[in-house]
């Protein structure tokens, strides 16, 4: 059964066909949502909401999921949004906490070397969520600039600004981090 | 360091991401740019560091399916859910069903039955439905009028019966004339014994109501009588010689017999003879007093012997409470003007009339008013009056 065989058959309800479509997905949603969350429940939780929402949307017959993936995402960005959101709202507790992660890095990182998810996660949460949605595409799913523009919703001109100025402000903020706890230390 | 343009230096930056999706090192793809390395180094180095995790990041098995077994559940608690919700939707419609089988039944009966003819299944429905309109009529002016139509549908009735040879009992109203074939009410021929042939020819200007039996072209008339209507309304306007009650004008004349002092705003009841012209000309008006009762309903007294009522509105009026004797006096069931020591009110006044019984102002008024033969119109507003015989106090028209 191809892609689109499988869709069909999980846009009628099947069973079989909706688990298949889960699996294939799964994977794909808990690495974005990780990849801007750090609480690792929360994003399997996230992840399992945005199919339960897929359910709803099968259920409503939803015409307008023209690529499911593409939706998914979408679904799920929204849901870290809202999560952003409300921790605001709690006064960035979670955030301040994200301030006392022990730095794996130094200034004298080699290029290549991997950065520590707890710290991207750090950064991440410091960049506006537009940046976030676009950096979290780029490296999680290895979309091309174009698949990215059409999930984000924006251009590729937008797009290619906002990655710049996301990565720019990332690696500002880990320096930052890295000069202080060195200077800390 | 070479100062680049910021859209090219995207568009620089969008090259290296591509390469180093591609699996070229930050090192390898710098050395292609070494003008921009200054620049691009910090970013791709962030970039590739990122990319980095993206192996690394796997979903727990058990987290996975944990998932599937709720997306498993809630596929089934929907599909439940879309059941009830299917099922009240069915209960809903078949309710809607019948609720909409059952207007359209009594609508296609109601539309039915508006052809319906004496004697058919369906006429009694029709009669109902006439009278149901009359109940949700606006007020005496409306049922006046409705009556008026129903009088025209009841003569049609009777000359479409010519046509099929039913003999069928037959009631109708209309204005009696008289032509070369004899007498004939709303265009339909009556056969009338020489006695009725003589009441007819009073009653000229004044609808009557016949009952008879189609035989053919003719009806033939069991009974015939003058139609007197009873309604009941507020005094708008008064003068002279007319009142008006809801909107309805009734002209006063000598024969009219006025029980309390009328006086715009107040309630009363009245009987009328309806004539050629549809005027109305009252033969009675009740006044109610105070507490919104007729006056005349305040010590009913009724003649046994006689079998006829004989209210004591006259002698109320007049301040005694004994009932009036019965005699030549007091024709049974007879509107006619002129009841001993009656004070009428003229809506400016009261004048005494006499105690001799006079000769009606028109020569047409009759003193036998209609028994009633329109039970479908009866409404509590507008009626034909009540059957003399009746020993219901509050019927006052019948016999003065």
């Amino acid at each position: 059964m191809n892609f689109d065989e499988l869709y069909e058959q999980a846009q009628k309800l099947d069973s079989q066909a909706l688990g298949l479509l889960h699996d294939q997905f799964y994977t794909v949603i808990y690495r974005y949502v990780s990849y801007r969350l750090s609480d690792q429940q929360l994003c399997e939780d996230i992840t399992s909401e945005v199919f339960v929402r897929l359910l709803d949307a099968f259920h409503r017959k939803d015409r307008k999921i023209k690529d499911v993936r593409a939706w998914m995402i979408g679904i799920a960005s929204n849901l870290v949004n809202d999560h952003y959101r409300q921790k605001y709202r709690r006064k960035m507790e979670d955030l301040d906490d994200l301030e006392n992660l022990p730095s794996q890095h130094s200034t004298e990182k080699t290029v290549d070397q991997a950065l520590n998810m707890s710290e991207i996660h750090w950064a991440m949460a410091r960049l506006t969520p537009d940046q976030q949605h676009v950096l979290a595409l780029r490296f999680s799913q290895n979309l091309s600039l174009d698949e990215t523009a059409i999930i984000v919703g924006k251009s590729v001109n937008a797009v290619k600004v906002l990655q710049f100025r996301a990565l720019a402000a990332m690696r500002r903020l880990l320096e930052e981090r890295w000069n202080g706890k060195n200077g800390s230390a | 360091m070479v100062k680049m343009a910021q859209p090219e230096l995207n568009s620089l930056l969008e090259e290296c991401l591509i390469q180093l999706q591609a699996g070229n090192s930050v090192k390898e793809i710098l050395a292609q740019y070494p003008n921009y390395a200054q620049e691009l180094r910090p970013l791709l180095e962030t970039a590739a560091g990122m990319r980095y995790n993206q192996s690394n990041i796997i979903p727990p098995t058990e987290a996975m399916i944990r998932s599937r077994r709720l997306f498993v559940t809630q596929l089934t608690m929907q599909a439940r859910r879309q059941s009830i919700f299917h099922s009240i939707h069915l209960r809903l419609a078949v309710s809607m069903t019948i609720v909409i089988l059952l207007v359209v039944g009594l609508l296609s009966t109601g539309l039915g039955s508006a052809a319906a003819l004496p004697g058919d299944t369906l006429y009694p429905v029709k009669i109902a439905l006439e009278q149901v309109q009359l109940n949700l009529a606006a007020g005496p002016a409306q049922r006046l009028q409705l009556l008026e139509n129903f009088d025209q549908v009841r003569a049609q009735e009777v000359n479409q019966l010519k046509t099929t040879d039913r003999m069928i009992t037959v009631t109708f109203s209309g204005v009696p004339s008289q032509s070369k074939d004899g007498w004939m009410v709303s265009g339909v021929k009556l056969k009338v014994s020489d006695s009725e042939a003589t009441r007819l020819a009073n009653w000229q200007a004044s609808v009557v109501q016949v009952t008879g039996e189609t035989d053919g072209q003719t009806v033939n008339v069991t009974n015939i009588q003058p139609r007197v209507l009873t309604f009941s309304g507020r005094i708008q306007e008064i003068t002279a010689d007319s009142w008006t009650i809801d909107g309805v004008d009734v002209k006063l004349d000598s024969s009219t017999k006025i029980t309390g002092t009328g006086a715009a705003g107040q309630q009363v009841d009245i009987s009328a003879q309806q004539q050629e012209n549809g005027q109305l000309i009252a033969l009675n008006i009740d006044v109610h007093n105070e507490n919104n009762n007729p006056i005349s309903r305040r010590s009913p007294v009724v003649d046994e012997t006689s079998q006829n009522p004989v209210s004591t509105l006259t002698t109320e009026v007049e301040g005694t409470k004994q009932p009036r004797p019965t005699g030549e006096g007091h024709p049974q069931a007879t509107p006619q003007p002129g009841s001993e020591n009656t004070r009428v009110s003229t809506g400016t006044g009261e004048r005494e009339r006499t105690n001799t019984v006079q000769p009606s102002q028109d020569p047409n008024r009759t003193s036998e008013p209609s028994s009633n033969q329109f039970e479908h119109r009866q409404t509590p507003i507008v009626s034909p009056s009540k059957p003399s015989t009746e020993k219901n106090p509050t019927v006052r028209s019948t016999n003065q």
